[in-house]
């Protein structure tokens, strides 16, 4: 009898640990850019062949490297040691500005996993703080883009 | 005039009546050199078909091979960047790389050109031919191969992105071919289950004909066996054996065997037409015989009868007349007696009678003399008549013995009939 009752808070506590991570996982971006632009697919896509863009690729460089959308660079939302009062125990995240182009006016899209990709959105916040009046995200990522039945570049 | 020609050769021709012609000896080669070639056949196909089963399962072994090859590369490659571009790991992945290029070119010279799986190989290769740009390119610059290095990071994911895909291609590949190679090897299977059948029942259809045909003649043997056996205990050999124009072996000795029953039938018949004549014959003579002699018997007894009564006749009218004859010449005596005075008239008529009474007794004499040669004769007739009526007697028994036989003849000959109306309807009956 104890050990069925265990057997059941068992589960129990699985599955409530399971929905929290879940729920921290599929946590999504805000739909709007303050400052900035939000893009569709097919927005992207022509702003993309129009060109004269940067394209900021803020995922990994090893998922940058398994596949991009046409033109990008990698621009790799990562931990910047050289911001100040960051350490190992206080990561602080940041995209490498210095990459960015210097003219402020060009049209930057970031973009990163999908929906849940918050590297995008807070490297295009980033890029709006820091002054770049043009900043675009593409919310939908490499997920949206893939699923319109765009191909990647490698 | 083509159509009437081949009429004319197939005309009267049908395979069952050409097989039944065949020789046993040729009927034996036909069908085993079928059988042969059947089973020739069926080992060809078997191994056609077995070479294609084969073909596609080195084939989805090649391609498994590719996936390890693949796998143990990507391994070896990512292992670079964590040993920060070690030599030996770096050599070992070029290997590795070699081996999967080599297998991929492989895949496209033994498989390149069969068409349902073109397009994939072509993918392959063309994406091997990607990969091995990339690594080539990664490894011209040493010092990205690190893990903090971002250019590094990337290429690792590039590489990364086209073996994934590479495995892509390859699971598809794998898939195609495994269910085509299982189709495949249903259909061979199938086909070579139903060629199987279809010649096993060809087989079997040779064996029958060849059973019937080696078995066919030999049942013509038991029935001029039982044939013999019949003629060896008192039957006939009017039954004859049914060769249907065969020129087997056995054919032709049973056509030899109804020619030779044919002529002891015609020898039997032609005996039994001359037993009959001489039965007619001895019944006619034996007839004609009896007739005769009853007829001589009954002619010389009424002969003998009449001549015997002629003679008594004769006998007593001699009688009547010697004794008339002696009471004449009494009374003549008497008269000359009575009349002895009268010398000259009455002795006279007197020695007249007298005389003449002489006369008569002598005729009588005459004729006594001739009646006792008639009866001597007569006796000679009743030996002679003895003799007759031996000979008759003989005759008689010579005939009932030609009676008999020919009554042992009748029988005989109604026994050969019932016989024969016995075989016709034992035959019928078969």
């Amino acid at each position: 009898m104890r050990m069925r009752a265990f057997s059941w808070m068992v589960l129990a506590i699985g599955i409530v640990v399971n929905t929290v991570h879940a729920a921290d996982v599929a946590q999504e971006t805000p739909t709007e850019l303050p400052g900035g632009f939000v893009l569709s697919v097919e927005e992207t896509r022509i702003l993309i062949e129009q060109g004269h863009i940067y394209v900021a690729d803020c995922r990994s460089a090893f998922n940058f490297g398994k596949g991009h959308l046409p033109g990008a660079r990698s621009l790799e939302y990562q931990v910047d040691y050289h911001i100040e009062g960051t350490s190992a125990d206080n990561p602080v995240k940041q995209i490498n500005l210095n990459n960015l182009p210097d003219n402020k006016k060009n049209i930057i899209i970031f973009y990163s996993h999908g929906p849940t990709g918050w590297k995008s959105y807070r490297a295009a916040q980033t890029a709006i703080k820091a002054g770049y009046t043009q900043v675009h995200w593409f919310r939908g990522g490499i997920k949206a883009w893939l699923e319109a039945g765009h191909k990647l570049e490698y | 005039m083509q159509t009437s020609r081949s009429s004319t050769w197939l005309k009267g021709f049908t395979l069952l009546q050409s097989w039944n012609r065949l020789s046993i000896k040729y009927k034996i080669i036909a069908i085993s050199v079928a059988l042969i070639s059947l089973r020739l056949i069926l080992n060809g196909n078997y191994y056609l078909g077995y070479q294609q089963i084969e073909d596609y399962r080195n084939f989805d072994d090649k391609v498994q091979v590719l996936s390890g090859q693949l796998f143990n590369f990507k391994s070896s490659f990512t292992e670079i960047f964590f040993t920060n571009g070690a030599l030996p790991q770096i050599e070992r992945t070029l290997l590795q790389l070699d081996g999967l290029i080599g297998t991929v070119s492989s895949l496209h010279f033994q498989h390149g050109e069969d068409m349902k799986f073109h397009t994939r190989i072509m993918d392959l290769e063309k994406k091997s031919d990607q990969l091995k740009n990339t690594v080539t390119e990664v490894l011209q610059t040493p010092q990205i191969l690190r893990v903090g290095e971002p250019e590094g990071m990337i290429l690792l994911g590039r590489v990364s992105a086209i073996t994934n895909h590479l495995f892509y291609d390859l699971q598809r590949l794998t898939t195609d071919v495994s269910t085509y190679s299982t189709d495949r090897r249903n259909t061979i299977f199938n086909h070579m289950l139903s060629m199987g059948m279809i010649f096993f029942c060809v087989s079997i259809l040779f064996l029958i004909m060849l059973y019937r045909g080696v078995m066919g003649p030999l049942k013509l043997l038991e029935e001029m066996r039982r044939l013999i056996h019949r003629a060896n205990n008192g039957g006939h050999l009017i039954e004859q054996l049914h060769t249907d124009e065969s020129t087997t072996e056995v054919g032709r000795l049973a056509s030899e065997f109804n020619t030779l029953i044919n002529g002891l039938n015609s020898n039997q018949e032609r005996t039994s037409r001359t037993v009959n004549l001489v039965v007619e014959h001895v019944e006619r003579l034996a007839r004609e015989v009896e007739g005769s002699h009853e007829e001589l018997r009954s002619s010389d007894q009424h002969d003998t009868f009449q001549l015997n009564n002629s003679i008594l006749t004769v006998g007593e009218t001699l009688k009547s007349l010697a004794e008339s004859a002696a009471h004449i010449i009494s009374l003549a005596d008497q008269m000359a007696n009575q009349t002895q005075d009268e010398e000259n008239e009455g002795g006279e008529i007197c020695q007249l009678i007298r005389n003449n009474a002489h006369n008569v007794l002598n005729a009588v004499a005459s004729e006594r003399i001739a009646l006792q040669e008639i009866s001597l004769n007569l006796k000679e007739v009743g030996t002679i008549d003895k003799r007759a009526t031996d000979t008759s007697n003989l005759i008689t028994t010579a005939s009932d013995e030609l009676l008999y036989l020919s009554q042992l003849l009748n029988s005989e000959i109604g026994r050969y009939h019932t016989a024969t109306c016995a075989d016709e309807q034992e035959r019928h009956a078969e």
